[in-house]
This record gives C-alpha cells, sequence and structure tokens, in this order.
C-alpha cells in the first residue's frame, strides 16, 4: 500500500515537474498578452463558438457564397472545448495560453509514461529525460512550432497516449484500453484536418504491432492473436471516426484527386527530398526554415549550432547500438530505420523504393512532403533510443567517473542542446526574428461586428450576406494593424452577423465570378450603377464593409480609397457606420434581393468551362439573372431566354508565317534556344539530371533545326540530310515524353514548350515546299506528330488561315464557339478604349469565321466595341483575327525620363552606361491602361560590356521595397557570348495586371540589380547601345458573341410564400407557381443541393439543375400549383449517418467490456 | 566453374536490384552507380561470408563519422553522399541480424 502511494506520489510530482516546465514556456511565449495566428492556419482561437458553429457543417455558409470542405468537421471536439472556455468568459489570449499549456504537457508528460511503460517503471529519471527531449528537438521547434500548424501540435500531443493505449490493447487484448485508445482519439481528432496524418497514425500502430509478432517470434498462436485485434482495433477506429471518415472518403477524394495529379505530387516529393537528405533528416533538421530561409536567426548557420545537433544523433545512434542488445527494444531500432527512410523521401539511399510506392499507391500522393508527415514520428522514436542511450551512458560511465562526474557531464551536454531551443525559451519560435506572429485584431472589428449583430437580429430572417471590399481572389490578404497581419483572410471570422463574401475559394467557377465583384467598383466599371446593383442582388449582398487598412499594392486587390469614392456615390447603398479604418454601408431595404427568388427574366450565358472574366451583367442590355446549362445540357431551357451570351470554349493565340516571316521564326526560335543555355546552366547547378537531360534535348533540336533550315538555303543536301535525320530523332524522342508536365515545367513553362513545337511546325512546313521526296519522308512524320500534339492540347485551329496575301508574319487569336442554337449573333470584344491606340482608331477590323476572311466595322457600344451580327448556325465554330499591334507607344527621345549615364547618340540609338554600380535607365508612360494589357517590343541591341539589361514595366499596383517599386512585368536582355554585335529582338511581354491602372515602360541597366529588383550580374561596367524601339500594344481583347431577345421578356408567375432557415444546409418554405419558373438560391453551386417540392404527401425531386448567376443554384420547375419545398445540401446527412455508427460502435465496445468483465468475474467465482 | 558462375549471376541480380531501388536504372551518375556497385559488393560478400557483418557496420559508423565532419564544414553533398553510404551498408549488414532478431528479439 504504502509502495502504491509513494509511486503515485512520484507520477504526481513528475506530473507537476511537467506542468511547471509547461507553464514557464507559455508564461515567456504570452508575456506581451498577445495570441499567435496569421499564415494558413489564421486565427484558429480567436471565436472558437464561431468556428464551431461554422464547421459542425461540412458546408461552410460562413464563407461566402458557401463551399464545401468536408474534413474540417474533425476540429468540432477542439472547437467544442474552447468553446466551453469561451463561454465561461476565457479571452482569446488566455485560451491559446491554456491550449498551448495542455498541448505542451501533454507532449512531455505521454512521453514520459510512453517510457515508462517500454522500458520498464524503474526508468522514471530516463523517462522524464525522454519527455523533455520530446518536448524540445529541433523537429518540435520547427516543424511544429514554428510552422504552427495546428494540427501537428495534436498530433504529437496525442501520439503518445494513443500508442499506450493500442501496445496495451494488442498485448492484453483489453477492451477498455480500446476504449481508451479511441476516446483519446476522439478527443484529438483535429490532427485529422490534416487527411495526410492518418497514414503516419497507422504507420507507427501498425509498425508497432508487426513488432510484438514479430520481436522475437512467438508462435503462430501469438501472431493471430496479435493480427485479430489489430483488425478488430482498426475496425473500430473506422466505425468510431465514421463521423468523419463517411464524408471524406465519400466527398473529399474527388475533391483530392482534382487537386493533385501525379506528376506533380511527384515534381513535389522529388524538390521536398533534396532538403530532408539524410545529414538532415537524422538531426530531424528541416534545412529549408533553419538554414535557407534562417527564419531562426543566422545563428544556426555557424559552425557551433552545426555541430549541437550531432550530439543527441550520437546519442540517439549509441541509443540503436545498446537497444539492439536488448530484447523488446531492438524492434525500435528497426521502426527508426524505417522511418528515416520515409521520411527523407526519395533522396539517396533506395529513394528509388518510396518513388515506386508514390507512383503505385495514390492514397501516398498526400506524402509530398514526407519529412513533414512521416518525419512527425522521429521525434517519438529518437526520444525512446535517447532515453536508452542516455541510460548506458549513465551505467557505464558511472564505473569509471563516479555519479558526480557523469552527472556533470550529462548536465552540460544537456546545457548545450538546449542553447539550440533558444527560440522557444524566449518565444520567438513563433514567427520570424523582429517580427513575432503577435495578432492585435483592432477594437474597430469587434465594434463592426457588434453592431452588425444588432442590425441582423433585427431581422427575424437573418438574410443576407457582408461584402468585404476591397474584394481579393486569393485567399491570402495582409492587414496594417498593430503588429501587422499577413495569412488567410479572416472577415468570415471576425464578422458572425451573417455569412461573409471576403475572399477566392479556390473553385475556377466561384472565383470568375468574384472577380466581377471585385472590379465593379472600380475603372472603368463603376459608373453603371444599375449593373453595380444587380451584381450585389445576385449575390445576395445586405451589408458591405469596407477596408481602409488593408496593404492592396503588390496584390490582385484595389486601392480601398478609390473604392470609398465609387460607394458614397451609390444612391442604393446608404454609409451608415465608420469604426476606425472600416466602413459599413447597407443597401437599402427595398434594393435587397433575398436569397431565394422565383423568376422568368433570364438569360442564357454558356458554356460553364469557359473562362468569364468580365461578368455577362457587363454586356448584357437586359439585367437580367443567368442561367448556365452544366455540361451543356441546354435542350429544356434554350427557349426559355431573353439573350444567348456565349463565349469561346476555348482561346488561344497561333502564329502563322510565310517564306519572308521565316527570319523572324528563326530568330525567335534563336531567342528562346539563348534562354534555353542559360537554364540549362541553372539546371545543372542543382543537379536536376532528368530536366538537363531533356532541355539539352530541346536544345539539340533547335540547333538542328535552325542549322537545318540554313543548310537548306544554302543548298548543301549530304549534310542536311544528317542533320534532319537527326533531329527527326530528337525531336521523336521530345513528343515521347509531355514536356509540359513538371518537372521540367518548374524550369522551362509548358508555354514555351507550344512555342517551340509551334515555330518548329512553321519552319517544317516551309522546308517541305524545298525538299526531295527523300528528305521530305524524314520530316513528314515529325510534322504529322507535332501537328497532332498541338491538337490534343487543343492549341491547333480548325481552319488554317485563308487570307494569306502579304503575309509575312501574323500570330492570330483564335477562338471557338460552341452554338446551341441557329441564331444572329453579335460580335463584341471589350475594352473599347483600346481602339485610340491603333491606326484608323481600329475603324474595321479583319476576322475569319470557320473558313471564309471577313471585314468588320467597329461601333463603340457601352463598355464594348461591336463589330456587328453574323449568323451561325448550330455546332463548332471558329473566330479568329489577328494580333495587330498598336502604333509606337515608345515616344521620341527627348520626352523620355532619363536616370544616369544616358546618351542620344542618334535619332534612333540611346546608349545606357553604368560603371557597375549606379543604373541608369530611361522611362516613359503608357497610354490608355485599363489593366490587363500585353506589349509587344522590339529593338536593336548591342551589348558593348556588361551582361546585359532589363525592360520592364512598372506598375501603379507594384508593390514597393525601400521605396522602390518591386516590378513583376519584366525581361532580361543578356549579351550573347556568340553574337557580340547589334542584334534583333522582338518580345512579348507578360500581361499587365488587372488591377492596373497606371504604367510605364522602362529600359535599365543596372549590374547590382539594387533599383531593377533583377539578379546581380557583378559591379562590371555597362555600355548597351539601343536603336528603334517599337513597344506596341497587342490586340489581344476577349471576344463574346451575343443575341438579341427573339421573345418579351416573360413575367414572372410564382412566389415564394414563406421561407426558413432550419440550418447552413437545410431550407424549408412554400411556393405558389402559376406557371413554370426557375428557382435561384444564392448559395454556390453543388451538384448535391437538392430542390424538393411536396404536395399531398407526394415529393417531387427537381432535377433540372443550372447554374444560377454564373455561381449559384438554379433550378427550372415545370410544375403549377401550391408546395411546400425543401433546398437540402444531402451530404450532410453522411455526417449524421457517421455520427449514428459511431455511436453504435462505442456501443458495441461497452458491451464488450461489460462481457469481459463479468467472464473475470464469473471466473474467479 | 558453377560456383563461380552462381556468383557472378548473383552480382548481376544484385546490381540489377540495387540499380532499380538506389537509382532507378539511371546510368548517368556516377555516384549512384558507385554506389549501387558497393551495395552489391557488400552484399555479395555477407551473403557469402556473414561475419563480415559487424565489419562492415563499422565501416557504416566511420562513414557517418566521416558525415558529420563534412557537414559541419558545410560540405553538404559530400556529407549527404557518405551519409547514404553509411546508411545503405547500416541497413544491409542490419538485414543480415534480422533472423537473430526474429528468433530472440535481439542480437
Amino acid at each position: 500500500m504504502f509502495f502504491k502511494i509513494r509511486r503515485l506520489n512520484k507520477t504526481y510530482l513528475v506530473a507537476l515537474f511537467f506542468l511547471l516546465i509547461s507553464s514557464i514556456l507559455i508564461l515567456v511565449w504570452f508575456r506581451d498578452g498577445f495570441f499567435y495566428g496569421g499564415g494558413d492556419t489564421g486565427l484558429p482561437t480567436y471565436n472558437p463558438k464561431r468556428i464551431l458553429d461554422i464547421t459542425k457543417y461540412i458546408w461552410w455558409e460562413a464563407q461566402a457564397p458557401g463551399f464545401l470542405i468536408p474534413h474540417a468537421i474533425t476540429s468540432i471536439t477542439l472547437y467544442l472545448f474552447l468553446s466551453l472556455l469561451q463561454l465561461i468568459g476565457i479571452g482569446t489570449v488566455s485560451m491559446q495560453a491554456i491550449l498551448f499549456l495542455i498541448l505542451l504537457f501533454l507532449m512531455g508528460f505521454g512521453m514520459y509514461l510512453l517510457i515508462l511503460s517500454i522500458q520498464g517503471q524503474d526508468k522514471k529519471i530516463y523517462a522524464i529525460i525522454g519527455g523533455l527531449f520530446y518536448m524540445f528537438n529541433p523537429f518540435m521547434m520547427v516543424q511544429i512550432w514554428h510552422r504552427f500548424n495546428n494540427t501537428s501540435f495534436f498530433f504529437v500531443a496525442s501520439l503518445p497516449f494513443l500508442i499506450i493505449f493500442w501496445r496495451n490493447w494488442i498485448k492484453k487484448g483489453d477492451y477498455l484500453q480500446l476504449l481508451f485508445f479511441l476516446f483519446a482519439g476522439f478527443l484529438s481528432s483535429y490532427m485529422f484536418g490534416t487527411l495526410a496524418y492518418v497514414i503516419p497514425f497507422w504507420l507507427i500502430l501498425n509498425l508497432l504491432s508487426v513488432s510484438e509478432i514479430l520481436f522475437p517470434w512467438e508462435n503462430k498462436k501469438h501472431l493471430w492473436k496479435i493480427i485479430k485485434r489489430s483488425i478488430f482495433g482498426f475496425g473500430m477506429w473506422v466505425i468510431f471516426n465514421s463521423w468523419w471518415l463517411i464524408p471524406v472518403a465519400a466527398i473529399g477524394s474527388g475533391v483530392t484527386s482534382q487537386q493533385h495529379n501525379i506528376g506533380e505530387s511527384l515534381a513535389t516529393l522529388n524538390a521536398i527530398s533534396k532538403q530532408a537528405i539524410l545529414p538532415y533528416t537524422v538531426q530531424m533538421i528541416n534545412s529549408f526554415y533553419i538554414f535557407a530561409q534562417a527564419e531562426l536567426g543566422e545563428i544556426y548557420k555557424s559552425f557551433f549550432f552545426r555541430l549541437i545537433p550531432w550530439i543527441w544523433v550520437m546519442v540517439i545512434f549509441y541509443g540503436i547500438i545498446r537497444a539492439l542488445l536488448r530484447k523488446y527494444l531492438a524492434a525500435y531500432v528497426i521502426i527508426y530505420v524505417i522511418i528515416i527512410m520515409l521520411s527523407k523521401g526519395s533522396s539517396s539511399p533506395f529513394g528509388q523504393f518510396f518513388i515506386f510506392l508514390f507512383n503505385n499507391f495514390f492514397v501516398l500522393g498526400l506524402l509530398r512532403n514526407p519529412f513533414e508527415k512521416v518525419g512527425i514520428l522521429l521525434p517519438l522514436v529518437s526520444s525512446i533510443l535517447f532515453t536508452i542511450g542516455v541510460e548506458d551512458f549513465v551505467k557505464r560511465f558511472h564505473k569509471y567517473l563516479g555519479n558526480f562526474s557523469t552527472a556533470s557531464i550529462l548536465i552540460v551536454l544537456f546545457i548545450i542542446m538546449g542553447v539550440y531551443y533558444w527560440p522557444m525559451y524566449t518565444g520567438t519560435v513563433f514567427g520570424t526574428i523582429g517580427h513575432p506572429n503577435y495578432n492585435d485584431i483592432p477594437q474597430s472589428y469587434k465594434d463592426a461586428d457588434n453592431w452588425l449583430n444588432k442590425k441582423a437580429d433585427q431581422n427575424s430572417q437573418a438574410d443576407g450576406k457582408i461584402l468585404h471590399l476591397p474584394l481579393t481572389r486569393s485567399d491570402i490578404v495582409t492587414y496594417n494593424w498593430n503588429y501587422g497581419y499577413h495569412g488567410n483572410e479572416p472577415s468570415a471570422l471576425l464578422f458572425s452577423a451573417l455569412p461573409s463574401i471576403s475572399h477566392g475559394l479556390n473553385l475556377h467557377r466561384i472565383d470568375d465570378s468574384l472577380t466581377a465583384l471585385s472590379e465593379i467598383f472600380n475603372h472603368p466599371y463603376y459608373l453603371q450603377e444599375e449593373k453595380i446593383l444587380k451584381l450585389l442582388q445576385a449575390f445576395n449582398v445586405k451589408f458591405i464593409v469596407l477596408h481602409k487598412d488593408i496593404v492592396w499594392k503588390g496584390s490582385d486587390i484595389y486601392d480601398p480609397n478609390e473604392i470609398e469614392h465609387v460607394l458614397d456615390s451609390q444612391p442604393f447603398l446608404e454609409r451608415r457606420m465608420q469604426y476606425g479604418d472600416l466602413i459599413i454601408y447597407e443597401i437599402y431595404t427595398e434594393y435587397f434581393q433575398p436569397k431565394v427568388i422565383l423568376t422568368n427574366a433570364i438569360n442564357l450565358v454558356y458554356p460553364d468551362e469557359a473562362t468569364m472574366r468580365i461578368w455577362p451583367y457587363l454586356i448584357g442590355n437586359i439585367s437580367n439573372h443567368t442561367i448556365t446549362p452544366i455540361n451543356n445540357n441546354a435542350n429544356k431551357i434554350i427557349q426559355q431566354n431573353s439573350e444567348l451570351i456565349v463565349f469561346p470554349n476555348l482561346s488561344f493565340t497561333y502564329l502563322e508565317a510565310s517564306e519572308s516571316g521565316m527570319a523572324f521564326v528563326i530568330n525567335n526560335l534563336a531567342l528562346i534556344y539563348y534562354s534555353l543555355l542559360g537554364t540549362e546552366i541553372l539546371v545543372n547547378k542543382e543537379d536536376e539530371q532528368d530536366v538537363e537531360r531533356q532541355i539539352t534535348q530541346i536544345i539539340a533540336a533547335n540547333e538542328d533545326l535552325i542549322n537545318s533550315y540554313i543548310l537548306m538555303k544554302s543548298n548543301n543536301p549530304i549534310q542536311l540530310d544528317a542533320l534532319m535525320t537527326r533531329y527527326a530523332q530528337t525531336i521523336d524522342k521530345l513528343l515521347g515524353q509531355d514536356l509540359r508536365k513538371p518537372k521540367l515545367s518548374f524550369y522551362v513553362s509548358p508555354n514555351i514548350i507550344t512555342d517551340i513545337y509551334k515555330l518548329h511546325l512553321l519552319i517544317l512546313e516551309q522546308m517541305t515546299h524545298n525538299l526531295d521526296q527523300s528528305q521530305k519522308e524524314i520530316i513528314e512524320p515529325i510534322v504529322s506528330k507535332i501537328r497532332q500534339d498541338l491538337k490534343s492540347n487543343k492549341l491547333l485551329p480548325v481552319y488554317p488561315l485563308v487570307n494569306k496575301e502579304n503575309l509575312t508574319v501574323m500570330e492570330r487569336q483564335i477562338n471557338q464557339f460552341n452554338i446551341f442554337k441557329k441564331e444572329e449573333y453579335e460580335l463584341l470584344m471589350v475594352n473599347p478604349k483600346s481602339r485610340n491606340l491603333y491606326p484608323n482608331k481600329l475603324s474595321s477590323l479583319d476576322f475569319q469565321v470557320d473558313d471564309k476572311a471577313i471585314t468588320l466595322k467597329a461601333m463603340n457600344k457601352g463598355d464594348l466595341i461591336s463589330f456587328g451580327d453574323i449568323i451561325l448556325n448550330e455546332g463548332l465554330h471558329e473566330i479568329s483575327f489577328n494580333h495587330l499591334i498598336s502604333e509606337n507607344q515608345f515616344p521620341k527621345f527627348d520626352q523620355l525620363t532619363k536616370n544616369g549615364d544616358v546618351k542620344i547618340i542618334d535619332q534612333n540609338t540611346l546608349q545606357l552606361s553604368s560603371d557597375g554600380v549606379s543604373p541608369s535607365f530611361v522611362e516613359s508612360p503608357l497610354s490608355q491602361i485599363e489593366g490587363d494589357e500585353s506589349y509587344q517590343i522590339s529593338f536593336e541591341a548591342f551589348i558593348q560590356s556588361g551582361a546585359g539589361f532589363y525592360i520592364q514595366v512598372i506598375q501603379d499596383t507594384d508593390s514597393e521595397q525601400n521605396g522602390r517599386p518591386n516590378p513583376t512585368v519584366r525581361t532580361a536582355i543578356y549579351q550573347n557570348p556568340q553574337n557580340n554585335n547589334w542584334q534583333s529582338y522582338r518580345i512579348q511581354l507578360p500581361p499587365l495586371k488587372m488591377t492596373t491602372r497606371e504604367a510605364k515602360f522602362r529600359l535599365i541597366v543596372d549590374p547590382l540589380g539594387t533599383t531593377s529588383f533583377n539578379p546581380p550580374t557583378g559591379n562590371q561596367p555597362s555600355v548597351v547601345m539601343i536603336r528603334n524601339i517599337q513597344v506596341g500594344r497587342i490586340l489581344n481583347n476577349s471576344i463574346y458573341l451575343y443575341s438579341k431577345p427573339q421573345t418579351p421578356i416573360a413575367t414572372t408567375a410564382a412566389k415564394i410564400l414563406q421561407l426558413n432557415k432550419e440550418s447552413p444546409v437545410l431550407y424549408r418554405g412554400k411556393v405558389k407557381i402559376d406557371q413554370p419558373t426557375f428557382m435561384i438560391f444564392s448559395e454556390a453551386f453543388h451538384p448535391e443541393w437538392e430542390l424538393e417540392l411536396t404536395r399531398d404527401n407526394e415529393t417531387y425531386k427537381i432535377n433540372e439543375h443550372y447554374l444560377g448567376n454564373l455561381y449559384g443554384n438554379a433550378w427550372w420547375i415545370d410544375k403549377t400549383g401550391e408546395y411546400n419545398f425543401t433546398i437540402e445540401f444531402k451530404p450532410q446527412q453522411k455526417v449524421e449517418l457517421g455520427g449514428y455508427l459511431g455511436a453504435s460502435g462505442l456501443l458495441i465496445l461497452i458491451l464488450l467490456i461489460l462481457r469481459s468483465k463479468f467472464k473475470q468475474k464469473h471466473e474467479v467465482n | 566453374m558453377k560456383k563461380t558462375i552462381a556468383t557472378m549471376l548473383l552480382f548481376v541480380v544484385l546490381l540489377g536490384f540495387f540499380l532499380l531501388f538506389n537509382s532507378g536504372f539511371r546510368l548517368d551518375s556516377f555516384e549512384s552507380l558507385f554506389q549501387s556497385f558497393i551495395f552489391t559488393l557488400l552484399t555479395l560478400l555477407l551473403i557469402f561470408y556473414p561475419w563480415l557483418k559487424k565489419v562492415f557496420i563499422i565501416f557504416s559508423l566511420i562513414l557517418f563519422i566521416l558525415m558529420v565532419i563534412f557537414f559541419i564544414l558545410n560540405f553538404i553533398p559530400i556529407a549527404n553522399y557518405f551519409g547514404s553510404l553509411a546508411f545503405g551498408i547500416l541497413i544491409i549488414s542490419g538485414l543480415f541480424y534480422l533472423p537473430k532478431i526474429l528468433k530472440k528479439g535481439y542480437i
């Protein structure tokens, strides 16, 4: 009895010790009174009740217009707990501190208990050391705390306990232990918010089961006993967790397969594996954060800090040797080796084995970052081996050195090791040096939220959404709060009154529509009040919150001050409140449009897969609601439309050239060739041998083709045959590989590959006119294969260019339209202001419609250019036009802004010089900027000395560093070592940002890269002469087809009598329909949103489900009468089903426990 | 003679195996080829002279020490080369201890 109490006391003291250590850390971490957040985790502990309300449904309505996220439901256990803390009045900072305290304590104490259960109850002091090692190791410091991946906090904290219960279950067959295991798993289910953690979780448990069977082997009976228990345990885990496993398996697998493909995953795996090579993995160090980024300080690159980790590696290795000599412990060495092998991914040795698994088991695609996902097991196994090493060290050395000296050595070593974790003691582990991830949310957010909640409460049927402006289309935002904020856009969490439209959802269709919402308040659309209102109504917007604290430069959003002026002038908006940097606007009640409406006034817009960057309201004359058939299934509604708006299914550019344009084509290919030579050197430095081999082949093919063309021109048939044969072999090999996929695509863009093929095709087609039959036989199969490649990538026009007179070189924009209905269509083009830049103000433009060339007159029509009507039959049509280049945008030299050593040599020639330090540049503004423009620049350059120069477009939306704009549109012109003379260039620059309103063109010589933000080329003096500079806007405006209404707009003869929102996934109501109508439901489209009508105990499911307003749901109801209706997101029922299954699993287990207890009692009696 | 042929055959099979799992049959990397060759040779020696496994484990520990030295001196690729060679040898030699571990639970 006395022994038991003493032991209990000791365990209690150990628990207190770990609690003390954890408390000290927490006091340091939260000493400034701020909580941590930002990055991809956002603000996970800010308002748990709000998060709980959101995450208990797999459909997130709060993140309007709504999206499906099945695996987030795993977080309800955590947020239930945190909500309780919130309920008793604990604040955000204290809540995060309590959570971290519990997690830290569980890590240390859990590991202590696990080591005791593995090595024996008499190893308490070593178990404490093991617990401390588990808390303080590089993996925990960097991968867990510094990365701030909250799901991994739960994984590492719960794992020791889960292993204890699992081992007890498989060894003893005690159902109570299985119940503890399942219950501990339930409490820590948040960890499976990162789905990939299921793999290391079951990997370690299975390795333990196998160890129990094999090391040492006992007999078949033992084998079957462990296998049966393991399978039963796994089965119970599946049943117990079916509340989240079923929705994830049923819905999430499709999402995962859409997001990843094996090629990209493999490329990521290989890239990450290079950071997880063996010397880093055995130290448990993430080289990217510690060395490459040095986020915890440059000191970690020093000799001393490079040395420290090897102390524990040596102890672990010593532990490995000693463990191999001890019964039941050798298994942990094997487990350690397996985990090391998997954590290092595809790096040496035996890396191909991992790639084999990765390629053949799709689920392993989740392990693209094996060091993060499997390496998370390293601290656990390392702690066990470390403890064994320390124990044996003490045993051996105290014989020779005595207790004091041994203890002293150990203490000194522990202190040295402890120095490594300095950022953990100071709290700088969160964020980077000097930039802690503190969050200090301004009071204005709380005030604004309170005001909105009061307003929402006044409305008994809370309907509507909050639109947050400026609206980003990514999900990352930066606010200039005290301590700043950069990470997931948090408005849905900060504003709890109504769902928030606050960022893009990374779903093509939805984001396309949100783009319209982002742009409509800005130039050039902001003057069209009616369309702004229509758009707000279509998105069910009730309030607008303008964030003037947003950092907008350098991102995809607009200046909030510009938006404020627009909002202030809208007659349907009332500026209600201002709290700090937040301004709240409300839509007058009479203009507000409810979430569910009935209408017959619709426009038919298609195809659904098209990129509709400009919201169709901008081009529609009648601002009706839009209906888009899914998968082109429009048969039932084609007659219902009042307008038809057709976007291209495909839009791409295609180069055409005649023999006289071949010099240009060859020159373009040569430019790509020189650029690839630079890429080849880069790839060689990075030791990417596969990529280097492919680039070498592409370079060889380019070189051989250019030389073949030159030989053909100089009538040298003998050499030509050999060269062409070699070319054909090389290009054939290249065509056999998919060059547009990773890894090559990381270094050479797929567009470049396409350009290479297009240029090759042009050259080969020209060559066939001048070759004899035998030579033709060499290249014809290649021509055919290149055409096939372009065709299969949908980059080959169906109709060849018909009007080739006077053609030298011309790039065409090809647009393919799928026409549902024979009609007269108006051909429309965006951006009418751009007409001013082209000769004759683009009074007419040559089009090719299928195989007919036509010239159409242009006329401005609102925000569009109309080219009149054309009649198109049902079926596929191709409309193309030439990429005209505007008049020269580069002014006379005396109008240029000059900086540094700039000389005007003559009327056409400029000289830019640098002494090797100071930059020199010339600038001139570009006119008629509307955003998204592309430019072509042509010039001749002679780089007399230095490495080269840069071409840049400085945009008003570029981010600034040290007061200088950091341009995103830029290109480098490097000296060509093979031709040090005048050279001609014609370059297409990448498009400007959509938000850009002002831009300047710049030519700059800047060897150190300080002004141009280009990589330094060494401080060597540079002299560059440039002449005949032409800067032209490329006419690449989008085109659409529009058909006028054929029938008068139908009046809507239906009414919603009642609507109740029972939950974010279930709406019920009553409807009265006098004639067939559309029902529009302003929640993001998903095929599993279902509409059912009920009357007289009969239920009708409405199957005609369409895309409404290009993002929402719409149903065509062809029934009349009065009905009850239900709109439901059906997959939520799977969660409920899973819940019932889990509960029944629990019941079975409890019955089994009772049965076994009864049996035991019976046996005793 | 038969033994020599069998040994040669075994050598080829093992080399193929290591080339497959170490470099995916990529023959343009000398380091990888050399590593596969070493692994093959050591495995062959261990098949015929299993008592060498202890020697090879000590050899791999020496290579690990070289890895540490090169890492501290910031020669990361060399450190990685020695480290991966050592780890490969450790695994191969360790496999020959497996029957004993299976039987007794330790070595």
